[in-house]
């Protein structure tokens, strides 16, 4: 047991740590890499310790100095922490994008529904009312995604809410948008215009 | 002879373990395997410490990680998704940069075991390694093991305060917000 080949196996898994840490998504399994790192470290003393310094004990402080700081990062990094990044999550750009859509989505959705119930107080029927509903039933799948995906940036712990939402928006497909009522709906336009086209030619 | 052929035949079959189980962390579809294949990898190291003559610290190690992975594996079960790992897991980015790296730093610093002319001063009596690392504690270095010990408390009262659902600006479910310098106009940081 040479103290090259100690160092050797001390480099290898500081690399597999350097590559966890900056290749990972979720934060826990960054810190794994973090703790990786800090580990090897403590390999590489205690062979420098043992092989080099003479039994000097201050090699082992140093290495009980290096657990404390594991032992801290660990604890920080169950926290969680509203920042990622280095930034608040609403100054992420992305994270601003995503929101935008949501209230573009939202807003033309509320317009359209408001256009629907005009038509209907003026006594105007159309397809509109069935086209609503399916849009909304897009809109709101649309969004509650858009809404998980911003949650997503907290690695995989998601809050249950979250994808509550997502799933009463999917239950909507059922209820209000599915293929069958689109195609009968496309076959009422179809025959409108067709109906429009006949009473043009007489 | 046979004693040290003994020692080195652990010390390989350590390393072994701790390379191969620190690769399968980041290579396995589930977090909860990730924890206890980073356990496996922190004791073979806490073996190789324990034969480079620094029981106290391979022990210490083994032990604190032990705890520490466990807790961690019921996090994973408790919080994570996917703990039976029984689909695909792949939380990546920037991946080919991180090998790249990854790969660079294990060969420079691998490199430089060999290229840097080390002192060959080995552990005189490293059985008493242990006794020597208590007298050096409570002896010289006093200052730093009390000042490592606060760093450990005020970690453990940052972790509670950052995780406690009432923050320090207010509840944290309504999005707490920082209050304004004395002075300071809305929209200034």
């Amino acid at each position: 047991m040479s103290l090259e080949a100690v160092l050797v196996v001390a480099a290898a898994l500081f690399g597999i740590g350097v590559y966890g840490a900056l290749s990972q998504q979720s934060f826990v399994m960054l810190m794994m890499g973090l703790e990786m790192m800090i580990n090897a470290s403590i390999l590489a003393l205690g062979a420098f310790w043992s092989l080099t310094a003479g039994g000097n004990p201050q090699g082992q402080m140093l290495a009980i100095v290096f657990m404390t700081v594991m032992a801290a990062e660990m604890a920080l990094g169950f926290a969680k922490t509203h920042k990622r990044a280095g930034k608040a999550l609403m100054e992420h750009q992305l994270v601003q994008l995503k929101i935008n859509e949501m209230h573009a989505l939202t807003e033309a959705l509320r317009s359209y529904v408001m256009r629907v119930a005009w038509l209907h107080d003026r006594g105007q029927h159309s397809a509109n009312a069935g086209l609503v509903m399916n849009y909304s039933t897009d809109v709101i799948q649309r969004v509650t995604r858009l809404n998980m995906e911003i949650h997503g940036a907290e690695g995989c712990a998601m809050h249950a809410r979250v994808d509550k939402l997502v799933r009463d928006a999917m239950v909507w497909t059922h209820l209000a948008g599915d293929t069958v009522q689109r195609i009968k709906i496309l076959k009422r336009l179809v025959k409108g215009s067709a109906a429009a086209a006949g009473a043009n030619a007489d | 002879v046979s004693d040290s052929l003994l020692v080195d035949a652990m010390f390989w079959l350590f390393a072994a373990g701790s390379v191969v189980t620190g690769y399968r962390v980041f290579r396995t579809d589930s977090m909860v395997r990730a924890a206890f294949f980073l356990l496996a990898s922190f004791a073979a190291v806490g073996g190789i410490l324990v034969l480079l003559g620094a029981e106290f610290l391979g022990m210490v190690l083994i032990l604190m990680m032990a705890g520490e992975m466990l807790i961690m594996a019921i996090v994973m079960v408790m919080y994570m998704m996917n703990p039976a790992g029984l689909n695909p897991m792949w939380m990546v980015h920037q991946h080919r940069v991180a090998v790249a790296v990854g790969v660079a730093s294990f060969l420079v610093l691998g490199s430089l075991a060999f290229l840097i002319d080390f002192p060959e001063r080995p552990n005189p009596r490293p059985e008493e390694a242990t006794a020597e690392l208590g007298v050096e504690l409570l002896g010289d270095s006093m200052l730093v093991f009390q000042s490592a010990g606060v760093a450990l408390l005020s970690a453990m009262i940052g972790a509670v305060v950052l995780t406690s659902r009432r923050g320090r600006y207010g509840d944290a479910e309504e999005g707490s917000e920082e209050p304004l310098l004395q002075g300071a106009e809305e929209g200034t940081v």
